[in-house]
């Protein structure tokens, strides 16, 4: 199961824990819609196209895309009242963090407990 | 058929072993199942993290077909220079194909840029706007005033 199946398979516990999930990638807006078809996702996946996103969240890989196009390093966030409450940073871009592990922090830093 | 071949090994299958096949199947089995190890990474395995992360299903299935493409080339090298021939590319082919990929998930894998300059802990999420895979406008300084998990994703899977 990829990293965003993985999310929609615990969709509703992110939602029920208060959390609205969503990604971000550099394709635009058409190949996102195609993801979000495919693997039929209910949280949508926003355009950072010209990776000014990526590059405000210091993110920016340079030459790190497969046809070494600039991409993100992959990263999830924790956003609460507008701030970085938590992030993970993989050091390896094929291991990302599980949907269950990441759900277990969510529920345990979830402010309105 | 070569003939010198199948006559090379009669002595050793009339020695008591059971090897009377003229067919030196590892020959081709080995490279074969290397071929399918290596690609069924990227076709297959790579959608779920069990076998993505540290790949040891696919790394598994490569140490199998070379120890196979060895023994290939071990018993084929006494049948004949067309059969040494091919046990010397199968295991070579076997071989590489296991380094390219043990370098694919344990070098290449980690060349990420320094974490340096990744937004920290208790910084504010900048107001920006993105444009959803529906066509929606949102800004993310918007969504995230309350509680929201953003994933940075690359694509690909």
């Amino acid at each position: 199961m990829s990293e965003l199946q993985g999310l929609q398979s615990r969709i509703n516990e992110f939602r029920s824990a208060g959390y609205e999930v969503m990604a971000v990638s550099p394709d635009s807006m058409a190949e996102n819609d195609k993801v979000v078809q495919r693997l039929s996702l209910d949280f949508p996946i926003l355009s950072d196209s010209d990776l000014e996103v990526t590059r405000a969240l210091g993110l920016l890989h340079e030459g790190g895309g497969i046809e070494g196009d600039d991409v993100p390093r992959p990263a999830t966030f924790l956003i609460q009242d507008g701030f970085i409450a938590w992030r993970d940073l993989t050091d390896n871009w094929r291991v990302r963090i599980r949907a269950d592990d990441l759900l277990e922090v969510a529920i345990g830093m979830n402010r309105s407990r | 058929m070569n003939w010198s071949a199948r006559g090379a090994i009669r002595p050793e299958a009339s020695a008591g072993t059971k090897d009377v096949l003229t067919w030196n199947h590892a020959l081709w089995l080995g490279p074969v199942l290397a071929v399918a190890g290596f690609l069924s990474y990227y076709m297959f395995f790579v959608t779920w993290p069990i076998f993505r992360d540290t790949a040891w299903l696919n790394l598994l299935i490569l140490g199998v077909a070379g120890f196979i493409s060895i023994h290939g080339m071990r018993r084929g090298w006494s049948q004949g220079l067309w059969r040494k021939f091919a046990g010397v590319a199968g295991t070579t082919l076997s071989v590489l194909l296991t380094g390219v990929l043990t370098y694919y998930c344990y070098v290449l894998s980690y060349q990420l840029p320094s974490t340096d300059l990744v937004i920290t802990e208790g910084k504010p999420l900048p107001a920006m706007r993105l444009e959803a895979n529906d066509g929606r406008l949102i800004d993310i300084g918007e969504v995230g005033r309350d509680q929201l998990i953003l994933v940075l994703y690359r694509g690909y899977w």
